[in-house]
């Protein structure tokens, strides 16, 4: 393997961090914020650092984790599952994507075109690489940032201090968002996945991607609520509603501008849930199948969209994040075996 | 580098997914910049005052002229799309900043009203809301009058316009009434030449009114709800403008449990001849006397908050402002302190 096909950690950290962060702003599916800033932001803290210690049994495990998996049947076992969290995740967010771009926009593209579209661009992504993805999500890493700022810059009038809400007891209502709020994001699976593409095969630091999740959690919450106050309880996507009405000098709105980047933001997350399936597919399929690696991600990701386009299970985050927290476990658990017998 | 281009333009493909397909050119637009709401019976009537391309082509070098449409349903939605048959053009709201509702319809409705607009995704949640007496409708629509009506009112809304007053915009209101139970509505009194401003602020709760201020306590309300920054005082002939207002809380440390509300400001422009101490003595007082009334009116008569002392009580003494609310003492004679500290500068 030559310099030119690994990712630094650096790319890796961003491609993770979109994919999860944009989870955050682009929630068609979930219930309007009722609680205020001053339990959720408690209350995130909690749920990371619980992510964290989920996370920390594969810790040292971690490089290699996945190929001394696939080494053994159980490992392989734990692999499949890894991949089939993260292909119900790309079915899922084909949905969002599509029903944010419905929410959004001023016309109605229907999910059967926006489907082949979508997958098309996954497909040939994923075929070039995650090279190439990871040296785009710098790109869009910045593009996302700017977005923030100026959404951010753009409401700075519309702020008011007494929109903050105040509970003297806030601690039942922290602990309720922590049993409600906590979720693992697939996406970590395939950061752990695509950590073998990195040099010594390390993935991003996680205190550093997590430290970076609480910042944006913080400045979404605070942000919504300062301007919104009240009114964020009435809300389904409570960011984007700042999109629209936040303005610049002249431009009075710039949600068209914000949601275009949230959207390469939520292809890019599937480009990268994509590109781990067909990496965990070349470990598990026979030689001769892993040619078709690539159309069968795009297939499978396609085929599990369209069957939540249908039935959409209402409880889809809360079994990725068990799922996804079993299979970290497990690999974790098998790595670690693998590594002693080695 | 070929792959990274090749895979950045596809990426922006989502660029063309977010509105830049199937595009309605401006002269086919008519772009909505009022939409006045009503009830006629158990109706909705809605009116919409919309530019269109003078001459209806691309050829219009910019010129506008202003149709209107009006409509009427059993929701704000059907009553809407009744008024669009009425335009040749396609209703674009994007640009609309202006929500006008009649004043029955705004006592008994205005939930439901800015509940539908705030979810309706074609139109802005900064949207300005106001009032209006149903008499002054006509006036407000003057065909003649109606570009300045519209500009005022936009004056209004982005804090340009001397008489600006308080504005509220729709994402200021608690819909769902979890921090405040009532809505508070600035109404507005068209002039000549399409000259506004707002004459009353309306507090409504549970489908009724329940407080109209006007006058000084309208100008002290707007002071405190931070609608105004300055201060128009008039004794006979004499007259000067106190700027440079602020507030400040703070909560007494020992004995009963008060906040106390301090408004400071400035007047630049004092009458010649003037005794300073005088005037600011003066001005003083009749902060004082208008907030005494104003108070009586809103939280000893009609328990409403919209100030939101509350908020900066909890803030300095949660403790003691928890046991206030336990013993429903909050607000009370002796639970709030006024005074306002006015220099005159020479």
């Amino acid at each position: 393997m030559g310099n030119g096909d690994l990712i630094s950690r650096r790319q890796l950290f961003c491609c993770v961090y979109l994919s999860m962060v944009v989870e955050m702003l682009i929630k068609p599916f979930s219930r309007p914020v009722d609680l205020p800033a001053q339990v959720l932001i408690p209350a995130a803290a909690v749920n990371l650092l619980l992510l964290w210690l989920v996370l920390t049994p594969l810790g040292a495990a971690r490089s290699g984790a996945v190929a001394r998996a696939g080494g053994t049947l159980p490992g392989r076992m734990v692999l499949v599952l890894m991949a089939a969290t993260l292909l119900l995740s790309g079915g899922g967010t084909l949905n969002e994507a599509n029903g944010f771009l419905s929410f959004t926009g001023d016309w109605q593209l229907s999910f059967f075109w926006f489907l082949p579209l979508v997958l098309a661009l996954v497909y040939y992504a994923v075929r070039l690489g995650i090279e190439g993805v990871a040296r785009v999500s710098g790109v869009v890493f910045v593009l996302f940032l700017l977005s923030i700022g100026v959404v951010v810059i753009s409401n700075l009038r519309e702020m008011r201090l007494q929109n903050l809400a105040v509970e003297a007891q806030p601690f039942m209502d922290t602990a309720k968002a922590v049993g409600q709020g906590f979720s693992f994001s697939p996406a970590l699976l395939a950061g752990i996945v695509l950590s073998e593409k990195t040099q010594r095969g390390r993935g991003p630091r996680l205190a550093h991607l997590l430290a970076a999740l609480f910042a944006t959690y913080f400045v979404f919450t605070m942000v919504s609520e300062l301007v919104l106050g009240g009114f964020a309880t009435a809300q389904r996507q409570p960011v984007y509603t700042l999109a629209r009405i936040g303005g610049l000098s002249v431009f009075r709105r710039l949600d068209s501008l914000h949601s275009s980047i949230w959207l390469m933001a939520l292809v890019l997350k599937l480009v990268v849930e994509g590109a781990a399936v067909e990496l965990l597919l070349r470990r598990l399929l026979p030689a001769r199948w892993q040619k078709y690696g690539v159309a069968l991600t795009a297939g499978l990701t396609g085929a599990a969209g369209l069957l939540f386009h249908f039935s959409f299970p209402t409880g889809l985050r809360r079994w990725l994040t068990a799922a996804g927290v079993l299979a970290v476990l497990l690999l974790a658990l098998v790595s670690r075996k693998e590594k002693k017998r080695v | 580098m070929r792959r990274h281009a090749a895979l950045l333009a596809a990426l922006s493909l989502c660029l063309a997914l977010t509105g830049c397909w199937q595009p309605v050119s401006l002269a086919e637009r008519a772009v909505v910049k009022m939409i006045c709401v009503s009830l006629h019976g158990e109706q909705y009537e809605v009116k919409l005052a919309a530019y269109v391309a003078a001459d209806g082509d691309a050829e219009s070098q910019g010129e506008s002229k202003t149709v209107f449409a009006e409509g009427r349903g059993d929701a704000v939605r059907t009553a809407l799309l009744d008024a669009q048959e009425g335009i040749q053009q396609q209703a674009f709201y994007a640009q609309n900043e202006l929500l006008l509702v009649e004043e029955q319809a705004a006592r008994s409705r205005l939930q439901e009203i800015l509940t539908y607009f705030s979810e309706e995704r074609s139109s802005r949640p900064n949207m300005a809301v106001f009032a209006y007496r149903a008499e002054e409708e006509e006036q407000l629509l003057d065909k003649e009058n109606i570009e300045k009506t519209v500009e005022n009112l936009e004056k209004m809304k982005n804090g340009d316009s001397v008489r600006g007053g308080l504005t509220q915009m729709i994402y200021r209101f608690d819909l769902k009434g979890e921090r405040q139970d009532f809505f508070l509505l600035p109404r507005l009194q068209a002039g000549e030449e399409g000259a506004v401003e707002t004459d009353r602020l309306l507090f409504l709760r549970g489908g009724r009114e329940v407080l109209s201020l006007k006058g000084e306590e309208k100008t002290l309300a707007e002071l405190l709800l931070g609608g105004a920054e300055s201060y128009q005082y008039q004794n006979g002939e004499d007259s000067c403008t106190v700027s440079d207002l602020r507030t400040a809380f703070s909560v007494s440390a020992q004995g009963t449990p008060q906040l106390s509300v301090r408004l400071s400001g400035e007047v630049r422009d004092a009458p010649a001849g003037c005794a300073p101490e005088a005037l600011e003595s003066s001005v003083e007082r009749r902060l004082e006397e208008t907030f005494s009334s104003l108070y009586q009116k809103c939280y000893l008569e009609q328990e409403l908050d919209p100030f939101q002392f509350g908020w900066w009580f909890e803030t300095r003494d949660a403790r003691r402002y928890g046991a206030l609310l336990r013993e429903k003492k909050l607000f009370g004679e002796d639970t709030l302190s006024f005074d306002a500290v006015i220099t005159v500068d020479p």
